[in-house]
């Protein structure tokens, strides 16, 4: 069953993740980013990673995309608006990302494989283990993250206020 | 930590300061918190005997995150004292227009205070990270507290970009140390520093560490972001970021390398060079300076580079060099921006032709500031000169190059400093508005100038905590 699923989440964020790179419209692109991560965030729940499969949807398919959609609109992409490539551009990029590939299989050649990492607990990303270890062992550090959280409110409220120009 | 506990809840209290129309309170709240804040620190080294390293709270209660020793409660009382001044200074600064935002200011001073309390007492490289970042955010925001003014919206978002991008870079040596080590704890990473090999992937980690704080600090090549973010925001941060901010981020990175990595682990080299390109470069560029907070800032630089040499000393006291030298360095700096201030309101702008004729108009401004700008380049009698005296003997045995390069560095820095000095009492006035002080000023700047002449004259004043 997990293997079914497996094949099924490993299909559709290849599919997705080509379909990215190759649809004309930026909206598209990133609306199978979102797709692409939903699989991914699957593939983290047939490995027991409850934890990292949430975040990963709220951090990459929510607070990032949203990011992303409103930096497209705002700039308001369109296919005529994108510039012009000439050859030499063209054959500038294919030339640099040649290079980068070949030093990139040169120093995989010798790297060494790691031991696959095989999990002492199996339980190890459940969330209550992690709330476990951040509520005892990393308390401190989590509570002080208040302060920080608090002053970039204060900030962001400070400088998103409007200015008072009549009284004062 | 009941310290942070304290600051925090103080600066929560001086934020609603605003809502109950008690904006005026927010001023002697802040400066109430700060003196209690400085009397547990006081009551902190009191209780702490013997090494200078032993902890004070028992370090498992905070499962050992956090380990506030005589180390950090000196700092901590530097820069509390630092802030107390700088706050007092800023009761008349504030633009009348901003004055609305007085209670955000001084909330926001006192969150980027606990991050400075946070990084002379961590314990563990999270709270190293999260101290940095809670120093950090805060100063973020009041680089760009004059919302109108174009050049503090660049201060702002030029530190905030740059600053965002040496926190991943440092974040990133903090993961490749975890991953050669396999933790976290100061304790542990001492242990693998002293006992048997250093791998490759620590090394890259600490040198990418040290970039995330030299950053901060300002060192040469970090920086860049210094004379344009000085210059740019409100004078009275400036002021906490050339004292506070350099005091706190100095003492963190004292703690992780000098103390946790120790100086045999090969870093040593790479900060000697760093130190002798920031004292060049500060120095040299601040001969060119026209504007006085420009000239501070890489007055600033130079000053680093000073400090140093105290990181790659090998000598056991160097720790006690940093104390002093921050001390005194933080009181000519602020007694210094005190006569800025004083200067670039009345006059507008902080231009050194500005103080030209001070000395006839304004003796007592102009002699406090001549005593600051001795201070700063090291003249018998300062706290300046017998700071740099302890640095540089105890710099000795390390790299002796280097205190000779330093020498060198001073007499360059006497041309900068005695400039604004030549203009007060030589050059005739160009323009006849007079420079008034108030109060606050004028106590700001004699608190600085008895401790410049006391610590100057006897500077057990200050190591005997130590002590």
């Amino acid at each position: 069953m997990t293997e079914l699923f497996f094949y099924i989440f490993s299909f559709i964020s290849i599919l997705t993740a080509l379909l990215v790179v190759f649809s004309k419209n930026p909206i598209h692109s990133v609306l199978y980013l979102i797709v692409t991560f939903f699989t991914i965030a699957g593939q983290y729940i047939l490995m027991n990673a409850q934890f990292l499969a949430i975040v990963h949807l709220i951090v990459y398919a929510g607070a990032v995309m949203v990011l992303f959609l409103f930096v497209l609109m705002l700039l308001n992409l369109n296919e005529n608006a994108e510039p012009k490539k000439d050859l030499i551009l063209k054959i500038v990029s294919i030339i640099s990302s040649g290079l980068l590939f070949l030093t990139l299989t040169a120093a995989l050649k010798d790297a060494e494989t790691s031991q696959p990492s095989i999990a002492t607990n199996e339980n190890l990303g459940l969330v209550k283990n992690l709330g476990n270890v951040l509520f005892k062992e990393y308390v401190v550090p989590f509570e002080l993250s208040s302060i920080l959280f608090l002053s970039s409110m204060v900030g962001a409220v400070m400088l998103g206020k409007k200015e008072q120009t009549t009284n004062n | 930590m009941k310290l942070i506990i304290f600051i925090t809840i103080s600066a929560i209290i001086v934020l609603f300061s605003s809502i109950f129309n008690a904006r005026k309170a927010a001023l002697p709240l802040t400066l109430m918190a700060l003196l209690i804040g400085l009397g547990m620190v006081f009551q902190y080294n009191c209780q702490c005997d013997g090494s200078f390293y032993r902890s004070i709270v028992d370090e498992a209660t905070y499962r050992n995150m956090i380990s506030f020793t005589r180390f950090s409660a000196l700092f901590s009382g530097v820069m509390l004292v630092a802030s107390i001044l700088i706050i007092t200074l800023s009761a008349n600064s504030i633009k009348p227009i901003f004055d609305h935002y007085r209670s955000d200011i001084y909330g926001l001073m006192l969150f980027s205070l606990c991050g400075a309390f946070i990084l002379v007492s961590y314990q563990h490289l999270v709270m190293l990270f999260l101290g940095i970042e809670i120093l950090s955010i805060p100063l973020y925001i009041l680089a760009g507290s004059r919302k109108n003014e174009l050049a503090s919206n660049e201060a702002a978002f030029k530190y905030f970009l740059m600053g965002s991008f040496t926190t991943g870079v440092l974040l990133f040596g903090i993961a490749l140390i975890y991953g050669a080590t396999g933790s976290f704890d100061l304790n542990a990473l001492m242990t693998y520093c002293h006992v048997g090999q250093i791998s490759t992937m620590f090394k890259v980690g600490m040198i990418m560490v040290l970039a995330g704080m030299s950053f901060k600090i300002g060192l040469v090549p970090f920086h860049f972001w210094s004379p344009d973010v000085y210059s740019g925001s409100p004078s009275v941060v400036t002021a906490f970021m050339a004292t506070v901010v350099k005091t706190s981020v100095f003492g963190a990175t004292y703690i992780l390398f000098s103390k946790v990595f120790g100086v045999n682990s090969g870093w040593t080299d790479t900060l000697a060079v760093i130190a002798a390109a920031t004292m060049f470069v500060g120095n040299l560029t601040a001969t060119q300076q026209s504007g006085f907070k420009r000239m501070m800032a890489y007055s600033s630089i130079a000053h680093a580079g000073y400090l140093l040499i105290a990181m790659v000393s090998p000598d056991l006291a160097s720790g006690k060099a940093v104390i002093l030298y921050m001390a005194a360095y933080s009181l000519a700096t602020i007694g210094a921006f005190a006569v800025m201030m004083a200067v670039r309101r009345c006059t507008g702008s902080d231009d050194i032709n500005n103080f030209n004729g001070l000395g006839k108009s304004n003796p007592v401004l102009a002699t406090a500031l001549t005593i600051a700008m001795m201070s700063l380049a090291g003249i018998p009698l300062t706290a300046g000169f017998i700071s740099k005296y302890y640095l540089f003997t105890i710099g000795w045995s390390g790299y002796s190059t280097l205190i000779i390069l330093a020498i060198i560095n001073s007499a360059i820095s006497v041309y900068y400093y005695f400039k604004p000095v030549i203009a007060m009492w030589f050059k005739p006035s160009t323009s006849d508005i007079e420079i008034k002080t108030d109060t606050s000023l004028n106590i700001v700047l004699w608190v600085c100038v008895i401790g410049i002449i006391a610590v100057g004259v006897y500077p057990d004043l200050i190591l005997a905590f130590a002590d």
